[in-house]
């Protein structure tokens, strides 16, 4: 079972990139580490149980395969006199066409019936669509009619234990919505919509990353899944709904201005004042999310002061302009403004 | 001249430190004891006197010239160590690294040993242990810097360094890691 889950911390490790911080009170257990957030062997819920599954299946499959090729390969080499029998046809028959006919065969039935079970449509308990941006998520929730009733960004909260359906599409070129732990990738097509649905089986944070190469900036576009309580879920979207918070402080009021004097409002909404912008992320709750920039840094008034200084340094290509026009109390005025959106 | 009687007067005064790390300054302390010494051995001769004075002579300037060559170099040498005892801080410099990390402190500055912190928007951190002052405005100071890395606003009003959201401890920690930054 160690060397079991000394594997899931290889494989894990192989599957997080880019990922220089860590929210150490949010991982799984007291692991302080990104990787135990997005992990495909790590699950939490039938869906990525399934895959999981599969997984152990092709790597034990994989493993006695090889050590079958080994024991031959040593018999052919060593085998004296009684390595006969390795020459007939037979052998290559039953070994090198029969075998991997039937092997391949189970994994595909194996497979199809995986994904039958993963495409399947249940009532889900919430909507969400999710709009792949280069390199961002815009993530709406709908209710029941399909209309949106929440417009957010880069971060997806979900109830626990029944299933979501996600709606995916995407703006621009092709992304590959993926949570490890939560399900199995679904690439998001431009002019297309992909759905499906999974369900987290526990509360807490999942990591999901881009999983289709789509520019420059692919590795930082990742996202967080919270998972909360069915409750807390509809209260949680009740008060996201509300517009957002006018600052308590007087930097924060100096922000406020300084925000919409600097135009920040051409891209960015924040419901409930003069920005409106559709281009980039809607901020009207910004303060209460985990990260930054999709997932690239977390979120606190040095980040943000240093993301609208240097966007362009941070993550080069990005549609965001450095501001390096404000003087440096300004910068911490509209970054504490931001935070204290909640 | 001046400046030497000044740092004698110092190893003297504070032998605490100054005569715990620097052994030079140790055997010049030492020395008019090592005069009085030969001068003893030889009272009550006055060919001897004569011949010893010449003795002293020939190892008060020779003395004076060995001590006086290595002088500003000591002093370098005092100064140095004085700043890295005083720029000490009771933390974790290993948890401060990570909390560098946690807090995304690489938005802004260029941090030796965080991955990924290599912004631009405040100064490069490499050699900050030997930094003469914060913001260019207050002396770098460990209190000085504790305090700085939780609310830089209350030091230097206009900065563009935000406060920052972590405890004294950890701000603490934060300041043994930068402490670490020489090269």
């Amino acid at each position: 079972m160690k060397a079991l889950s000394s594997f899931a911390i290889l494989a894990a490790g192989a599957g997080v990139s880019g990922c220089t911080w860590m929210l150490p009170e949010e991982s799984h257990g007291s692991r302080p580490s990104l990787m135990w957030l997005q992990s495909a062997l790590i699950t939490s819920g039938p869906n990525a149980e399934a895959i999981r599954t599969l997984s152990w299946v092709m790597f034990a499959g994989g493993a006695a395969i090889f050590l079958l090729v080994l024991t031959f390969t040593a018999h052919a080499v060593f085998g004296g006199t009684r390595r006969g029998w390795m020459s007939g046809h037979r052998f290559v028959i039953v070994f090198g066409v029969a075998m991997p006919i039937a092997a391949l065969t189970i994994l595909l039935v194996y497979g199809l019936m995986l994904t039958g079970h993963s495409a399947a449509r249940e009532n889900p308990v919430a909507r969400i669509e999710v709009v792949g941006e280069r390199w961002w998520w815009r993530v709406n929730y709908l209710d029941p009619q399909g209309e949106r009733q929440l417009v957010s960004a880069n971060e997806i909260r979900v109830p626990v234990g029944a299933p979501v359906e996600f709606i995916l599409r995407s703006n621009d070129v092709i992304h590959s919505f993926w949570v490890p732990s939560l399900a199995g990738k679904l690439d998001m097509i431009p002019g297309r919509v992909n759905r499906y649905q999974f369900s987290a089986a526990r509360p807490g944070v999942y990591r999901g990353q881009c999983a289709e190469y789509c520019g420059a900036q692919h590795a930082l576009m990742a996202f967080y899944v919270v998972a909360v309580e069915r409750e807390n879920y509809r209260t949680w979207l009740a008060d996201q709904r509300r517009p957002a918070n006018d600052p308590v402080t007087e930097l924060g009021v100096k922000g406020k201005e300084l925000f919409i004097a600097t135009g920040c409002g051409a891209c960015h909404t924040v419901r409930g004042t003069a920005a409106s912008g559709q281009i980039g992320p809607d901020l009207t709750h910004f303060g209460s999310r985990r990260s930054i920039a999709a997932g690239s840094f977390p979120n606190n008034t040095g980040t943000v002061a240093g993301w609208i200084a240097s966007a362009q340094h941070l993550k080069p290509g990005n549609l965001m302009p450095s501001f390096a026009n404000l003087r440096g109390e300004e910068l911490r005025a509209i970054a504490e403004y931001l935070e204290g959106l909640k | 001249m001046q400046r030497r009687k000044v740092a004698a007067q110092w190893i003297r005064t504070d032998g605490g430190f100054a005569g715990r790390l620097c052994p030079v300054s140790r055997s010049r302390a030492k020395a008019p004891d090592h005069r009085n010494e030969v001068k003893g051995h030889h009272t009550g001769n006055s060919g001897a006197t004569r011949h010893g004075r010449g003795v002293i002579c020939a190892v008060v300037g020779a003395t004076t010239v060995v001590l006086g060559g290595c002088s500003d170099l000591q002093q370098a040498a005092e100064q140095k160590s004085y700043f890295d005892e005083r720029r000490l801080v009771n933390g974790d410099a290993a948890k401060g690294r990570e909390l560098v990390a946690a807090v995304g402190c690489g938005t802004c500055h260029s941090i030796p040993g965080v991955p990924g912190a290599n912004g631009i928007v405040g100064p490069p951190l490499n050699t900050f242990a030997k930094r003469t002052y914060i913001a260019g405005m207050i002396p770098n100071e460990p209190t000085v810097l504790v305090a700085w890395v939780r609310d830089a606003p209350s030091l230097v009003e206009r900065t563009a360094m935000p406060q920052l959201p972590i405890s004294y401890q950890e701000a603490v920690h934060i300041a043994a890691y930068l402490y670490t930054l020489r090269k």
